[in-house]
């Protein structure tokens, strides 16, 4: 198969402003609609989204769906109907099988900051599993000049796991320096989301929330153009 | 205006998704509590849920002959995209 690319730029993705929430959708999602951005594989939803201090998202309901959140900046009390109350911030990973169906709400604790966090909506590969709630501390360190491994499908693995074949990396890189990623598993693509800086990928050059989705690659070249450039890698499968 | 049935388990997520569906113009929503009731029902497009058992799904899929849409997510974040493709 031959490697192909697909770019979303940072400003074609859907924007909604709740006021209190300001979200970025690079794929079709509530009243953002673009039949051609529906999923990468079994990447469904990659909203990038600012919460006001002390507002958030009430009760609600999800099933069948692998929910990562990847906080950003800020602190997210998170409560659900299995008992868990938390908060997670920046270097913590939190994931969700919601299965059969959880309830869950999400609030910014502080009444003076704002929330900025990833959540990531993973097709999972069996429907209807008991729903489960984790969060892990990573040491942001150990992303420095070098890809972090925050999810798998191996819960002996490193970073959170989840039920489908995908691998999620970090890394925060200085000026110059390059890395290499090869696919874990044959036939699945890798979509890139540039968090901050630039890179280059394979001669494309990616800016600030930029997203690059990569079909056929067994590997790939990855550079930092600016200095603390971060980067969030997403390894899925192409089938689902 | 299209009929779109939604079955699940999960009781709370059906009558959330049916009272999603009831929102928009082209559609509206109707719920059967049992396979059997839904076999027999009068709809056009066919929302399955979660909390379905293999047995009950696959006797769906083999006697429902409308369109059958897969639903994930439990609420509004895909509705739309997965519905519209259905819709006048």
């Amino acid at each position: 198969m031959m490697k192909s690319y697909e770019l979303h730029a940072a400003d074609s993705r859907g924007a909604a402003n709740h006021g209190w929430l300001q979200s970025y959708h690079t794929f079709s999602f509530a009243n953002y609609h673009n039949p051609s951005r529906i999923h990468f594989g079994a990447l469904r939803v990659l909203n990038d989204d600012t919460v006001s201090g002390g507002m958030g998202f009430g009760q609600h309901p999800h099933d069948n769906m692998e929910i990562i959140s990847i906080p950003l900046e800020g602190d997210l009390e998170h409560q659900d109907s299995m008992g868990n109350k938390a908060v997670i911030r920046h270097g913590d990973i939190q994931v969700m099988s919601a299965g059969t169906g959880i309830y869950h709400s999400e609030y910014n604790r502080n009444k003076d900051a704002t929330v900025k966090f990833l959540q990531i909506w993973v097709f999972p590969n069996k429907k209807n599993v008991t729903p489960r709630y984790d969060q892990i501390t990573l040491n942001v360190a150990d992303r420095h000049n070098q890809l972090q491994q925050i999810l798998s499908p191996n819960a002996e693995d490193a970073g959170v796991w989840i039920h489908q074949d995908a691998w999620f990396h970090m890394g925060k890189f200085d000026q110059g320096i390059e890395t290499n990623y090869a696919i874990k598993k044959a036939g699945n693509g890798i979509y890139a989301f540039v968090l901050s800086g630039s890179f280059e990928i394979d001669g494309q050059t990616l800016s600030p929330r930029d997203g690059l989705g990569i079909r056929g690659a067994e590997s790939f070249e990855l550079k930092a153009l600016t200095a603390d450039a971060e980067i969030l890698l997403m390894e899925v499968p192409m089938q689902i | 205006m299209k009929t779109v049935a939604v079955f699940g388990g999960n009781a709370d997520i059906v009558a959330i998704l049916v009272r999603l569906i009831n929102q928009y113009d082209a559609a509206e929503a109707v719920s059967f509590p049992t396979v059997e009731e839904l076999l027999i029902g009068n709809f056009d497009l066919l929302l399955l849920s979660s909390s379905v058992s293999e047995t009950d799904e696959a006797l769906i899929r083999a006697q429902v002959s409308q369109p059958i849409i897969q639903h994930y997510g439990g609420g509004s974040g895909l509705l739309r995209a997965e519905l519209l493709p259905y819709l006048d």
